[in-house]
C-alpha cells in the first residue's frame, strides 16, 4: 500500500516563521488575499520533493515545477534570509508499507514491516560557516505519534538516538523485538561503544555517534539506498549476526523506511501552475518525458497525444458531458502517404503502415475539427485541469487558480471534478483558489450527501475537505484552518469578507 | 449591546410592502446596520418554531418579483443565516400566516425576551390593538429602533447589569468559555461573576438546548516551586467550592488553568457535526471585556463604565484558537 501524506508542517520557510501545520485531506483548499503566502505550502512540497528525491537542499528550479517554480536557493527561501535560523519540514503519513532498500534483508516475517499507523519524518535544514552549502542537521522519525529515532548532524558527526523501548518495537514484533532489545542491551553493556551518550539501560534512548571525514557536510537524513548504520564494529557480531541483521532491519524500517515512504509519496506530486501556456498551432509532444511540463499545463496536451484511447474518452466525457464546456477531445488515427504512392496506386503499402495517432478538439455538437489554439482561452486553461485531475492515481496534485479564465458555472463544475478524482483516483488535491463558485459547489455536495439527497454522483463527506485561509500578518504567513460541517457550513468563522463582497456591493451606500 | 430580533416572514414579502422604493430603503438600512462592514454583527435573529422561520422567510424572498428587492432580501437572509438562534416552538395552534408568526414571536418573547419583534404595517396595526409591542419594518430608519444596539458599548461595572448584558449569549450558546485571569475563588475577585454567569446559563426555559461551560483562569504562580502541587490543589479547591454555588444538581463546569493569562473574553458558540459524526465546536460570538465587575463594585454609588465590544470574526477565530489549543491544567467541577 502506498503512503498517504496527511500532514505537512513547515517552519522558517519563505513567509512562514513559526511552525504551521497543514492537514491534507482529499480536497484541501487554500484561500486568502493576494501575496498572503498561499503558494508557500505548494513550494514547501516542491522543496520536500527536492530533498527526498535528490537531496537538493539549495534548490532553485525544481523537478516538478521546472523553470516555472524557481525557489531561488536556500538563502532565498529561508525565512527573512536569516542564517541563524533553520528550516524545518515535517511530513506525516498514514497507512504505508515500510520498504527497505534491499528486500532480501527483510526479516522472514516481512508482513511485520507493514502497519497502518501513522509515521512522521521531520527534517531540519541549516547552513553553517564551516560549509558552503546547507545540510540536514536533524532528522527525526515518529511512529504512531511517538518519537522513535533522531539523527543530529553538525556537518561532521552524526549522532543517533533510538528509542529501544518504543511501543512499536516492543508490541507486535514478537521475537524480533525481543532479539532487538537483547542486542541493544548487549551493545550498551559493551565498554567500547563509540561515543555512547546513554548512561545506562534504563534510559530508553540508545545513543551512538558516527564521524564522517568529508569536505561536504554530512546530512542527518540517511541514505535511502542503505540500511541505517548501527555501531556493529564494536559488537561481538559473530555471536549474534542474525539478531544484528534483524535489529538493522527493524531500525531501518522505522527510519529509512519512513524516509523512503516520504520520497515515494512525493514522487507522484504534480503541480499545475497559475498560468497555463497555450499550445502553439505547430505543437507536437516532446519525445522525452518531462514531468516539469505539468507546471505550465503543456504536459496535459502531451499526455493526450500519448495516452490510451480510453483516457481520451474519459477526458472528453468530462469536458463535454459533465463540465458541459461545449467541446470534446477525440483520438484521430491516420497514415502518412507519399504522393508518389498515390500516383502509383500503391495503397497496399500505405495500409501496411502503422497508423499514427493525433488527438484533436471538436465541438461537442459537431465533428468540426479545431486546433487547440483556435478555441477560447478558457478551454485552453481548463483542459490541463481536467487532464491533471484524471491522470494517474494516489497523487498529490497542487493546482493554482483552476478557475482561471473560466465561466462561473464551469468553476462550480470543476468542484465536482475534484470530488470525483479524489475518490476514484485517490488523489489528494491542494487547490489554491479565489473561486467562490468552486467552494460553494463542494459545500453543496457535502450538504446533499448529509441529507441523503441527489448529489449527481458526487457524494462528499465534510471530513474530506479542509480549508486554510492564508494571510500575511506582520510580514509572516498566517494560516487559519476552517473545517466544514455536515451541513456544508464553516465550523470556524471565515476571517475576511470573501463571501460578503456581493453583500456590501449591494448594500453599500 | 447584542440584541435579538424576530422578523415575521412578511418583512421579506413584496405583497406586504407595497411601496417598493421605501421597502428597499428599509431593507438597505436593516442590512447595513445589522451587518456593519468593519465591526461585529450586534444582532442575533430568532429562528422561531424550532428553526422553521428561515424557510418561511426564504420562500417569501424567492417569490419577490422585483429583481433589486429580491436580491436585497436574499442577500440579507443569507447573512441572517449565520446569526440565527433557534427558539423552541411556543404556540401550538398554527396557521402559516403573518399574524401567527407574530403571535409565535410574542409567545416566545414572554418565555424569554426578544428585543425587537419586526413585522409589516398591517400586522403591526392588527396586533397593536391587543397591546403587543410589535415594530414595523418602516421603523428601522428611525434612530430609536437601534437604541442600545451596538458592537461596542460602555458597560456598567456591576455584576447584575453585566450578566444581563450577556444574557443573549448565556441563553443561546451551546458552549461558553469565560476567560479571565481573576477567577481564583477569593472573596473579591471575578469568581462571583463566573458563578452568576453559570447560573444565568443554566437557567434556560424548556426547549432551549443545554450548554457546556468552561472557565479559563490563571493558575497559581511559580509552577516550578517545590510546593506548587499543594498550592495548586488549594487553589483548585477554593475555586471549585465557589463555582459549585452556580451549579444545580448534576451540573458541571470545566475549569482550565493557564500558567499566564492576561485576556478577558467570553466566547460562545454552538456544536456542529462532521459527516462522520465528529462533534465540533463552532464559535459564533465573542466579547472582549476589559473589566469584569467584582462584588465590591456594587458599593460604588455611581458605578463606572467599561468598554465592552463584540469580537469581529477574525478576532473571534483567533481567540478561540488560542484557548482551544495548549495544555492548561484541567479540572472538572461538579455539583455535590
Amino acid at each position: 500500500m502506498s503512503a498517504t501524506l496527511t500532514r505537512i508542517a513547515v517552519a522558517n520557510f519563505k513567509g512562514i516563521k513559526d511552525e504551521v501545520a497543514f492537514d491534507l485531506k482529499p480536497i484541501t483548499l487554500l484561500f486568502g488575499p493576494n501575496s498572503g503566502g498561499k503558494s508557500t505550502l505548494i513550494h514547501a512540497i516542491h522543496y520536500a520533493n527536492e530533498i527526498f528525491a535528490r537531496r537538493n537542499l539549495d534548490a532553485d528550479t525544481t523537478l516538478v515545477g521546472g523553470p516555472l517554480v524557481d525557489l531561488g536557493g536556500y538563502r532565498n527561501f529561508l525565512h527573512h534570509g536569516a542564517d541563524h535560523i533553520r528550516i524545518s519540514l515535517g511530513l506525516t503519513f498514514d497507512e504505508h508499507d515500510l520498504s527497505l532498500p534491499n528486500p532480501s534483508l527483510n526479516p522472514s516475517n516481512a508482513s511485520d514491516l507493514q502497519f497502518t499507523g501513522s509515521a512522521c519524518i521531520d527534517v531540519t535544514i541549516r547552513r553553517t560557516d564551516a560549509f558552503a552549502s546547507p545540510f540536514v542537521s536533524k532528522c527525526s522519525f515518529d511512529v504512531d505519534n511517538k518519537l522513535f529515532a533522531t539523527i543530529i548532524s553538525d556537518g561532521s558527526i552524526c549522532q543517533f538516538a533510538i528509542d529501544s523501548r518504543h511501543p512499536r518495537v516492543h508490541i507486535g514484533w514478537g521475537d524480533i523485538g525481543e532479539t532487538f532489545n537483547a542486542l541493544l542491551r548487549q551493545l550498551l553493556d559493551d565498554s567500547h561503544s563509540v561515543e555512547r551518550a546513554s548512561s545506562h539501560w534504563d534510559e530508553p534512548f540508545f545513543h551512538y555517534s558516527i564521524r564522517h571525514e568529508s569536505p561536504r557536510p554530512t546530512c542527518a537524513l540517511p541514505h535511502l539506498q542503505l540500511l541505517l548504520p548501527l555501531p556493529f564494529w564494536v559488537t561481538p557480531i559473530s555471536d549474534c549476526h542474525t539478531a544484528f541483521t534483524l535489529a538493522e532491519c527493524v531500525v531501518s524500517a522505522f527510519t529509512i523506511g519512513i524516509a523512503r515512504a516520504a520520497r515515494d509519496c512525493l514522487s507522484g506530486f504534480r503541480h499545475l501552475g497559475p498560468l497555463r501556456t497555450p499550445v502553439p498551432r505547430t505543437y507536437s509532444p516532446p519525445r522525452s518525458p518531462d514531468s516539469s511540463r505539468w507546471a505550465s499545463g503543456l504536459a496535459a496536451w502531451d499526455e493526450l497525444q500519448t495516452c490510451p484511447d480510453t483516457f481520451v474518452e474519459e477526458v472528453s466525457d468530462w469536458l463535454a458531458k459533465r463540465l458541459k464546456s461545449g467541446y470534446c477531445v477525440r483520438r484521430k488515427k491516420y497514415r502518412e502517404v507519399d504522393e508518389t504512392s498515390l500516383v502509383d496506386g500503391d495503397l497496399e503499402q500505405m495500409r501496411s503502415q502503422s497508423p499514427l495517432r493525433r488527438t484533436i478538439l471538436t465541438r461537442a455538437d459537431s465533428d468540426t475539427e479545431l486546433a487547440f489554439n483556435d478555441v477560447g482561452v478558457g478551454i485552453s486553461q481548463l483542459l490541463p485541469v481536467v487532464v491533471t485531475s484524471l491522470e494517474g492515481h494516489d497523487r498529490i496534485i497542487a493546482i493554482e487558480q483552476p478557475e482561471l479564465h473560466i465561466h462561473p458555472r464551469l468553476q462550480a463544475e470543476i468542484g465536482d471534478l475534484f470530488v470525483a478524482a479524489s475518490q476514484e483516483r485517490r488523489h489528494c488535491f491542494l487547490i489554491e483558489t479565489h473561486s467562490e463558485h468552486c467552494i460553494l459547489r463542494l459545500l453543496r455536495r457535502i450538504r446533499e450527501t448529509s441529507n441523503g439527497g441527489h448529489t449527481q454522483g458526487f457524494p462528499l463527506m465534510s471530513d474530506d475537505v479542509v480549508v486554510y485561509h492564508i494571510s500575511n500578518d506582520k510580514y509572516c504567513t498566517r494560516a487559519r484552518r476552517i473545517d466544514v460541517d455536515r451541513n456544508g457550513d464553516f465550523v470556524q468563522p471565515w476571517p475576511d469578507d470573501f463571501f460578503e463582497i456581493d453583500f456590501y456591493e449591494r448594500f453599500g451606500s | 449591546m447584542i440584541a435579538e430580533f424576530a422578523f415575521t416572514p412578511s418583512v421579506f414579502d413584496e405583497q406586504a410592502n407595497p411601496d417598493g422604493e421605501s421597502w428597499r430603503k428599509q431593507l438597505h438600512k436593516l442590512g447595513m446596520t445589522m451587518f456593519p462592514m468593519t465591526a461585529a454583527c450586534p444582532v442575533m435573529v430568532a429562528d422561531l418554531r424550532d428553526g422553521s422561520w428561515i424557510y418561511a422567510a426564504s420562500v417569501r424572498a424567492r417569490n419577490v418579483a422585483d429583481g433589486t428587492s429580491k436580491a436585497l432580501c436574499e442577500e440579507l437572509l443569507t447573512k441572517i443565516r449565520d446569526t440565527r438562534v433557534r427558539r423552541p416552538q411556543a404556540v401550538d395552534e398554527w396557521q402559516d400566516d403573518d399574524v401567527s408568526w407574530c403571535r409565535e414571536a410574542i409567545a416566545s418573547h414572554s418565555i424569554e425576551p426578544i428585543d425587537r419583534i419586526v413585522s409589516c404595517g398591517a400586522v403591526q396595526d392588527m396586533l397593536a390593538a391587543e397591546g403587543h409591542p410589535i415594530r414595523c419594518i418602516s421603523e428601522v430608519e428611525g434612530k430609536g429602533f437601534w437604541h442600545d444596539i451596538s458592537s461596542q458599548w460602555g458597560q456598567q461595572l456591576t455584576i447584575p447589569t453585566q450578566i444581563q448584558a450577556i444574557r443573549k449569549l448565556t441563553l443561546h450558546a451551546e458552549f461558553l468559555c469565560l476567560i479571565t485571569p481573576h477567577v481564583r475563588g477569593e472573596g473579591d475577585d471575578e469568581t462571583e461573576f463566573a458563578v452568576k454567569l453559570i447560573l444565568s446559563s443554566l437557567n434556560r426555559p424548556q426547549g432551549f438546548r443545554n450548554v457546556e461551560i468552561e472557565v479559563h483562569s490563571q493558575g497559581p504562580g511559580e509552577p516550578d516551586g517545590t510546593d506548587y502541587k499543594e498550592r495548586l490543589a488549594r487553589f483548585v479547591e477554593n475555586v471549585k467550592t465557589r463555582l459549585r454555588k452556580g451549579l444545580g444538581k448534576g451540573g458541571s463546569v470545566r475549569l482550565l488553568l493557564w500558567p499566564k493569562l492576561l485576556d478577558r473574553y467570553l466566547i460562545a458558540g454552538v456544536y456542529t457535526e462532521s459527516s462522520r459524526n465528529v462533534r465540533q465546536r463552532s464559535p459564533r460570538w465573542g466579547l472582549s471585556m476589559p473589566h469584569i465587575a467584582r462584588p465590591s463594585d456594587a458599593r460604588n454609588a455611581e458605578p463606572s463604565k467599561t468598554p465592552w465590544s463584540l469580537l469581529t470574526r477574525e478576532q473571534l477565530g483567533d481567540v478561540f484558537d488560542r484557548y482551544s489549543t495548549g495544555d492548561p491544567v484541567e479540572v472538572m467541577v461538579t455539583s455535590q
